[in-house]
């Protein structure tokens, strides 16, 4: 094939060229008309679909014998290290257990108080652990991959949380793996409140580290170091009332209107293996007030 | 036939996994463009089967792994692709140092989607990703020395 190729004339190579710019310009506006195609969904398509699942033992391939490996580190290690991590985490299960009975008797209270306020309130979320797969995704953004997808009921806009705080929220959903935007990721807002006294901004990634910033905060505005900042519900994508991060510098000198303050956050971006999916249970609008109003004395 | 397949299958499938592969964060930025320099090596070997639509493909198979934007991948992979199928027989009469060079602006044109696309509607300003060209360009002739022997092991022309 290749020889009878090169052993033709000039002809046939200029031909040959014609050709080849022509496949060129079709397969450039393929990839553009994709790239617009595909960048304003939500729904996964068939298309993801079919392709996620064809490349799905390359994210094996990726993931495995990593975890295989630290498993067996993770065997490696003495018995008495294990020992005294059980100890550890017996000590600190008890004291969440201690922790979750009052939260249940708070959570009573604060139903109450809302009903009589008559406006809803859900604190029970439903979650589900889902593991990050070692995968170096794009050196640009702060994204992880998941190993639930579409068969496990994830969807896009899903927010994801750790043990300590907010993660992040999905962007793209596959058939058994889900991408997520981490909530330091340049391109990434996130609606937050002042745990100290309910103050309302917009935190903004920085696709550095572990920061975040408040941008549009005025100078004068209450807030100080060590301030909580937890999700303030209002974007509808988040549920109101989880941690996401710990102010940290607070600078009113500088030029602009605006204060300049970073913030830390809470979860464990960069270290945690697995992740929390939650469920937002129907929006605020769903359950029925009438009942809870007949229920009042 | 077969053999092609499985081999050629068998380099991108590894070059593949190479670009996902967790490296440290001071490293992340040297990562060579795996699937780019397979790519070149065998458009410059098998022009008349692997070529633009090969190109596309494998772009296809990136972005689906990466769980991005459909597309983007595809885009630069072609657009690497075009002048290496255009002027392979130039490139092939190259030494390989000299190929290493000439993969410079090539690379680049292939990482200019991806850079422009995390440019638009990003507040950081991401550098453009000069250390992994440079990279790629040290490692060519190794990559090439490997799929040479392969291609030679293999009988593929």
């Amino acid at each position: 094939m290749r020889r009878a190729a090169g052993g033709k004339a000039i002809k046939p190579l200029f031909l040959k060229t014609r050709a080849l710019n022509l496949r060129l310009v079709l397969f450039v506006v393929a990839a553009i008309g994709l790239i617009l195609y595909d960048s304003g969904q939500t729904e996964p398509k068939r298309l993801r679909l079919a392709l996620g699942t064809l490349v799905y033992p390359v994210q094996l391939a990726v993931d495995v014998p990593l975890r295989l490996g630290r498993e067996f580190l993770e065997n490696l290690s003495s018995r008495r290290t294990l020992g005294a991590e059980n100890a550890a985490l017996r000590t600190r299960l008890v004291l969440l257990e201690a922790q979750i009975q009052k939260l249940a008797v708070l959570q009573a209270e604060n139903s109450r108080l809302r009903e009589l306020l008559q406006s809803s309130s859900r604190l029970d979320d439903r979650l589900s652990i889902a593991e990050i797969l070692s995968m170096d995704l794009d050196p640009y953004r702060q994204r992880i991959m998941l190993n639930r997808g579409l068969v496990h009921q994830v969807h896009v806009g899903q927010p994801i949380i750790d043990a300590h705080g907010v993660m992040g929220q999905i962007t793209h959903v596959g058939l058994n793996t889900s991408t997520a935007l981490l909530i330091t990721d340049a391109n990434h807002s996130l609606p937050v409140e002042i745990n100290r006294n309910g103050l309302r901004t917009v935190a903004q990634g920085t696709g550095e580290g572990r920061w975040i910033v408040l941008p549009y905060l005025p100078r004068n505005a209450d807030i100080r170091e060590g301030d909580l900042l937890t999700t303030s519900g209002l974007g509808g994508r988040f549920p109101r009332g989880y941690p996401v991060a710990v102010v940290r510098t607070v600078d009113r000198q500088g030029e602009g209107r605006f204060a300049r303050v970073r913030a830390e956050v809470t979860a464990q971006v960069d270290r945690s293996r697995e992740v929390l999916l939650v469920w937002d249970h129907p929006p605020l609008d769903s359950p029925p007030p009438a009942e809870n109003a007949a229920g009042l004395p | 036939m077969w053999t092609r397949w499985s081999v050629v299958g068998g380099c991108f499938f590894i070059a593949l996994i190479l670009t996902f592969v967790p490296l440290p964060a001071w490293a992340v930025e040297l990562r060579p463009h795996w699937v780019a320099l397979v790519l070149i090596y065998w458009i410059m070997a098998l022009p008349e089967r692997i070529s633009l639509g090969t190109a596309w493909s494998l772009g296809l198979l990136v972005d689906a792994c990466r769980g991005d934007v459909l597309g983007v991948q595809a885009l630069s992979l072609t657009l690497a692709a075009y002048p290496v199928a255009r002027f392979h027989l130039q490139l092939r009469a190259f030494p390989v140092w000299q190929q290493s060079l000439l993969l410079i602006p090539v690379l680049a044109i292939a990482a200019f989607p991806a850079f422009w696309l995390a440019g638009m509607g990003n507040r950081g300003n991401p550098g453009f990703p000069w250390p992994g060209l440079l990279t790629s360009a040290l490692i060519w002739p190794w990559i090439f020395a490997v799929l040479r022997h392969l291609r030679r092991r293999f009988g593929l022309a």
